[in-house]
């Protein structure tokens, strides 16, 4: 891994005084994603990694932290910067949300189409590019409904990982996938990273992530008790 | 004491669905007349709309428009004729067709066949998650959904409102022809029309298309995004919307005809 110190992410949740608590939140919480970093989180609580993934993104906000991205506290720029800003950030969902008035290619190119002036034509050889990666290229014309879940996922990664992603969440992006395509995300991650990204990467138990050799490295935590908890790098075991 | 507060309820829910419409419009105008918010992908949705609410809507209102004009035009050349008052046929034609059939049917029409589609589409999407998806993209819903389709149905009934009129004049005068009551001379027909348009008349037709064009589109747009939950709102959030923007339709081009020829 490189290492940087120009942090992307930078989450911190206190204890609340008045005992209240809501079910997904995660209490004295601190987290920091720099440039080249992959994060790796286990939670077979999946509400609480999607809140944690959510508030990355300022979709939801803590009474209790706070969150900057790129060196901005989320909600405090003006709805058309927020999203200029959020649009930094790729992200695999847990569940198939696609848009269904549109197909595959149009879902995927939509966030580069809508906010970089960047040519179409440069923007469909690099989906096309990755989507073949993955076998998916005859199916972009497609609409999202005609698709296998098994391609769904993979469609996912492509719409998280084109462009020029800061950020790149990820719940489950396992989910339901060969182990030869987790190789082929990993590669992606990777050469994401090696661009200046930062992962964060949520699973369950799924040993194929969990123990996978080129995993060791990254960073680890598990999500046990509303408390996001440290994991030796390398062992799998609780700090 | 509880139909009073019930009448409070019902009265404070109406105010509070108006204020959240016209916020919707204003919100609207604020962001279409700034360049930053057109990039291409919300360029591309709003052409779609204009060729969904206004090009594909054309035989419709071309054939609601001959139809009315054989109606409407046919009996008022044929009565006026009969009583000796064919001088009177311009203004007419211009109260009855310009000043409210054309964009009162017309209105309708584009609620009957887009507005619903629009409710049924964004209450669907909602549904769905759609919207959230946007949202995590730094896609403005806004912007990128409500923006386009309110401006298109607005521009769509102005424009459907010219043709409906010129398609209700022309099939009146050439349908009359045979039965013997239209001038056999169709310059004198269209000079005796266009005389009797006054300035009001355009304001009037201008106010009537395209004020009830942006609370339809605002009125189907809130509805759709308010669905939440099961696929069960979806009907419900179409049927309210229908039903808000006729009343809506019928609500304003009545307060524009007061303000404009009371």
């Amino acid at each position: 891994m490189l290492e940087s110190d120009i942090s992307i992410l930078e989450i911190q949740t206190k204890s609340k005084d008045d005992g209240s608590r809501h079910e997904s939140d995660l209490q004295n919480m601190s987290l920091t994603v720099a440039e080249h970093d992959i994060v790796l989180i286990q939670s077979d609580l999946r509400n609480k990694a999607t809140w944690l993934l959510d508030m990355a993104q300022g979709l939801t906000h803590s009474d209790h932290g706070s969150v900057s991205f790129m060196g901005v506290k989320w909600g405090t720029l003006t709805s058309y910067d927020d999203c200029r800003l959020r649009s930094r950030i790729g992200r695999v969902y847990d569940q198939q949300i696609w848009i269904s008035n549109l197909d595959v290619y149009e879902n995927i190119a939509l966030s580069e189409l809508h906010h970089t002036n960047r040519c179409e034509t440069e923007i469909r050889e690099e989906i096309v590019r990755l989507a073949e990666r993955m076998s998916l290229r005859e199916l972009l014309t497609k609409r999202p409904a005609d698709l296998h879940e098994n391609d769904l996922q993979l469609a996912q990664w492509v719409r998280a990982f084109i462009g020029s992603h800061k950020l790149i969440l990820m719940s489950r992006p396992e989910a339901g996938v060969s182990s030869e395509d987790i190789q082929t995300l990993i590669d992606i991650v990777f050469s994401a990273v090696s661009e200046g990204s930062g992962v964060i990467w949520t699973t369950t138990s799924d040993e194929r992530i969990w123990r996978h050799p080129r995993l060791n490295a990254v960073r680890r935590f598990r999500i046990l008790n509303e408390q996001l908890i440290s994991v030796m790098e390398g062992t799998g075991e609780d700090l | 004491m509880k139909i009073l507060r019930r009448i409070g309820i019902w009265t404070i829910r109406r105010f509070t669905h108006l204020r959240l419409v016209c916020s919707v419009i204003a919100a609207v105008f604020f962001l279409a007349v700034q360049k930053r918010y057109w990039p291409r992908t919300v360029r591309a949705v709003f052409m779609k709309q204009i060729v969904f609410t206004g090009f594909d809507a054309l035989s419709l209102i071309l054939l609601v428009g001959v139809l009315a004009g054989i109606s409407v035009v046919t009996q008022a050349q044929l009565w006026l004729g009969k009583f000796g008052q064919i001088e009177m046929l311009g203004p007419l034609l211009v109260a009855v067709i310009v000043r409210e059939a054309g964009p009162l049917l017309v209105n309708f029409a584009v609620i009957g066949r887009s507005g619903t589609a629009i409710a049924a589409e964004l209450a669907s999407m909602r549904v769905r998650g759609e919207i959230d998806l946007l949202d995590a993209q730094g896609v403005d819903p806004m912007v990128y959904l409500v923006m386009p389709r309110v401006l298109s149905i607005a521009i769509s009934v102005l424009s459907l409102t010219v043709v409906f009129v010129v398609a209700s004049f022309g099939s009146g005068y050439l349908f009359g022809l045979p039965i013997g009551v239209s001038a056999g001379d169709p310059s004198v027909f269209v000079r005796t029309v266009l005389q009797a348009v006054t300035t009001k008349d355009i304001a009037n037709l201008l106010a009537k298309t395209i004020i009830p064009g942006l609370v339809s589109g605002a009125i189907c747009c809130v509805e759709g995004l308010s669905a939440h939950g099961s696929a069960t709102e979806i009907p419900q959030a179409t049927a309210r919307a229908v039903v808000r923007s006729i009343a809506s339709v019928l609500f304003v081009s009545a307060l524009i005809s007061v303000l404009t020829y009371a």
